[in-house]
Formats: structure tokens, sequence, C-alpha cells
């Protein structure tokens, strides 16, 4: 074996082995071994994935999934920098809030789904919230530490040298943050993505959760998996995206 | 820290929750908001009273805590074995650790209504979709522990002749155990919290099925006591976990 996958691109060439393996014994057993009702081999499913398409209904359940995150993550990023500065702004403030955050941030938050539906209603906006709801917490706690981490010596060699509050925040505290707040980012995409995902599985009359289930009722497995394959390509990459997005900010930090 | 500050801060905690429970008293005196919308605070402390008095409760219960601890066993034993086997090589470690971590990311819930095809709405489809969620991060976190075992107490255990099995129980384990019960931990939420969506999106039973049955009957003050039940369990759970692993993780090193 590692004879075989050895140098640079040893780990990559076995990654592609792997899968390629998994997926010729799913196309087998699909083929040959499990109803076809319940389980439809890769080729089933690529093959399905034009059709699939062609709904329009299925396309615009995809586009406002994608909308929706998008507005959730906006609004996650925004209210979480805001509540994360204030929340940061003081040391007393840090000290009697941010316990309180981190005590909320430990409820199952799904528990509350149904009321988020009960206030929201059935459409985009309660999956929005529902999504931002769940995207909040990591901003908040990674600009809280982002501001925790400036150190006092710098803060106080600008103030001797003479810089404004304004320049101290915009020079000093900003680039400093910059790092954690895309890690925040980072992990803020991926629960952002589950509670969207949470949202429109409860809601079945419409969106991606209508199909989900209207797919394994009609026992259509190829049309299910190709629509769990596309969302999945979207999460896959917006979390990478994410994640080079945070590679990028953080490289000058390299001390 | 000086002791007046702390005394400073837990007041203003103390503050916080006493007057959340004063506006939300208040809030229901003067009967502001529509109670189906949101409801009111006696109404809510009678039904979580109802709620713990009543015997379906504990059918609910055990439900979901079976559920749970089933899909949580699973994956303990699945994450460790994976983790530990992948841990054996670097080539294994470079190749699967990113896969594991890429994975992690992907909000595992999408599967779910595959596991519904597979298994119906009954307990396995949320056991698989518990199992799905906690064995990522054990898988991950197993790596993490033996990698990090100290390459000088491999090389002396292999030249006082330590066999495979010698190995891994006197040098590996040992080595890796902290690293493995923060997985655990860190399993905990995710595995509870995806067997009660599970629930709530798709079941006849559990804690997570009367949350989302009393939400669709617009009975919000009898929603309310389950969900405070359910943040009770998983608190007390978590409690449970961290103080041992703080306990474990101290005794070992």
């Amino acid at each position: 074996m590692n004879k075989i996958f050895r140098g640079k691109y040893g780990p990559l060439a076995l990654r592609i082995v792997s899968i390629a393996l998994l997926l010729a014994v799913w196309e087998g057993a699909a083929r040959w071994f499990i109803d076809p009702e319940f389980v439809s081999p890769p080729s089933g499913v690529v093959a399905e994935l034009p059709h699939l398409f062609s709904d329009p209904k299925v396309v615009a359940a995809i586009a406002s999934f994608f909308m929706e995150l998008t507005i959730a993550f906006a609004i996650a990023v925004v209210a979480g920098t805001a509540i994360g500065l204030a929340v940061g702004a003081t040391p007393f403030s840090y000290r009697s809030v941010f316990p309180i955050v981190l005590l909320l941030y430990a409820i199952p938050q799904i528990t509350v789904l149904p009321l988020f539906i009960l206030y929201f209603g059935l459409g985009t906006a309660s999956k929005i919230a529902f999504g931002a709801s769940h995207g909040i917490f990591p901003i908040v706690l990674n600009v809280v530490a982002g501001m925790k981490a400036v150190r006092p010596v710098h803060i106080l060699s600008a103030q001797t040298m003479g810089a404004s509050k304004m320049q101290i925040i915009r020079r000093v505290i900003l680039p400093q943050m910059i790092p954690s707040l895309f890690a925040g980012m980072r992990l803020a995409m991926a629960v952002t993505l589950l509670g969207v995902v949470l949202a429109e599985l409860y809601v079945s009359t419409t969106g991606i959760g209508y199909f989900t289930q209207t797919f394994s009722e009609r026992f259509d497995p190829a049309d299910l998996f190709g629509l769990i394959t596309v969302l999945a390509t979207i999460a896959i990459v917006l979390n990478e995206v994410a994640r080079r997005l945070e590679l990028h900010f953080s490289r000058w930090r390299s001390d | 820290m000086a002791k007046s500050d702390r005394l400073r801060t837990r007041l203003v905690q103390a503050g916080f929750f006493v007057t959340l429970l004063a506006a939300w008293s208040i809030e229901s005196a003067l009967r502001l908001i529509n109670p189906i919308l949101f409801p009111r605070i006696e109404n809510v402390a009678t039904q979580f009273v109802n709620v713990m008095t009543s015997p379906a409760t504990l059918g609910d219960v055990w439900t979901t805590m079976s559920t749970f601890g089933a899909a949580y066993g699973i994956a303990i034993i699945a994450g460790i074995s994976v983790g530990y086997v992948v841990s054996t090589s670097r080539l294994f470690t470079k190749t699967y650790e990113p896969v594991l971590a890429a994975f992690y990311t992907v909000p595992l819930l999408i599967f779910f209504p595959t596991f519904i095809l597979f298994f119906g709405t009954g307990v396995k489809s949320k056991i698989a979709l518990g199992c799905l969620a906690a064995f990522f991060p054990i898988a991950l976190n197993t790596i993490a522990g033996f990698t990090s075992v100290d390459r000088n107490l491999r090389t002396a255990a292999i030249s006082f002749g330590a066999s495979r099995i010698q190995m891994l129980r006197r040098v590996l384990l040992p080595g890796a155990f902290p690293i493995i019960l923060t997985g655990l931990r860190i399993a905990f939420i995710p595995c509870f919290a995806s067997v009660l969506a599970g629930e709530i999106i798709a079941s006849d039973s559990g804690l997570g099925h009367e949350i989302s049955q009393n939400a669709q009957m617009m009975e919000t003050a009898r929603m309310f006591a389950y969900v405070f039940l359910v943040i009770i369990i998983a608190a007390l759970f978590n409690l449970g976990l961290s103080t041992w692993e703080t306990r474990r993780g101290r005794t070992l090193v």
C-alpha cells in the first residue's frame, strides 16, 4: 500500500481510488441485490438529473433554498458582529453577558423550530429566520474571541502615539479581528445550512421538504438521491469557499 | 478576578433571569401577546406539572433516550474503530482525515429523507441520523488522539518488546483517552439534536414528536413544557459528561 501511494499525490490518489471503489460497490449492490424501490445506483442518479432539472418547480425550490441561505447568512454576519462588538466592548459586559450567550448556545435549537413556523409562517421567512438564528452564535463567539485577542500593548502604544478612538478601532482592533471573524463565518456557514435544511424538511407543503417527501412516498430513489446530491454539493462548495476565505485572511498573522 | 467583581458579574446574570421571568409574568398578567403565539407563564407551569406527572411522558422520554442511546453507542464503536484504523498509518491519516473533516461540515440532516425511505418513520431512521451526526466528531477526535501520542513513548514500548495489543492497551489508549473523551462530549449535542430533529420532522413517538404535535395543534403552552423538559435533559447530560471529562482527563495525564 505505502509503496504504491507514496509521494506528494499519494493520499489524493488513494482517496480517488477509495471513492471509486465505494461507488462501484454501491452500483453493484443497487443493480443486483437491493430492491430498486429503495436504492438507485449512482449511474441511475446521474441519468435522472436532467429529468429532475427539467421540472421548473424543483429548480425553483433549489433556487429559493439558495436565496434563503444567502439572506440568513448575511443577517447572521451583520447582527452577530454587532452583538459581538457590544458584548466584547468592556470587560464588564463580557463577563456578565457572555455566559448568557453561551447558555443560550447550549439549548438544542431544533426544539423551537415549530415556534419559528408559527411566527413566520410556512414560506421563506421562517427558513431565513431559523437559519440566521443558528448562524448568529458562532459569529458572536468569534467576534468576542477576536476582540479578546487584541493585545492591550498595541492599543496602549497607538494611544501614546496620539491615535483617536476611531483610528484605534480601524487600524488596531479590526485588522486583529479579521482572522477570527472569518473563522466565525466558516462555522456560521455550516450551521446556517443546517438551520435552513431543518426548516425546509420540517415544512413538507412547499420547497425542498415537499419534494423529498413526495419522492420517498413515490419510492423514487433516483430523484431523491439526485436532489440530495445537489444540496450536498451546494453545502460542500459553500463550506469550501468559507474555508478558503478564512485561510486567505488569516495568512498574514503567521507570527 | 477580584471577589467583588465576581459577585457583580453573578448579580448581573441572576438579574438577567429574574428580569426575563418578571417580563414574562408581567406580559402574562397584562395579556399583551396572543397566548397561541406566546403562552402565559402560569399555563406553561401548569402544563409542565401535567407533563411531568403524566404516565405517557415516561414512554416518550424512554423512546427518545433509547433512540439516542442506540445512535450514540453505535457511533462510539464505529467512530473509535474507524479512527483507530485510520490513525495506524500516516498514509491513511493523510488520505482519509480530510474526507472525514469535509463530511463533518455538511449538514448531514439532508440525508434524513433517504433514511425515512430505507427505515420508515419509526425509531430506526432516527438512530441512523443520530449515529451519522455523532460518528464524524468521534472519529476525528480519535484520529487526533492516537496521532498525538508521544513518538518517544511508542519507540520505548517497541524497544521493550511490546506486542500490538499491549501497545494499544498500555500506551495508545491511555495517551489518546482524554482527546477521545472530548470527541464523545462534542458528539453529544449533534447526536441528541439529530434524534430530536428526526422526531420533530417525521415520527410517531418521542419528545420531539410531542413538541411538533403540540405546535401543530396550537397547544403552545404544552409545547413549551416539553421544550423545557428537553433542555433540562440536555443540560444534565452535558454537565455529567463535562464533569467526567475533566475528572478522567486529570487522573490520566
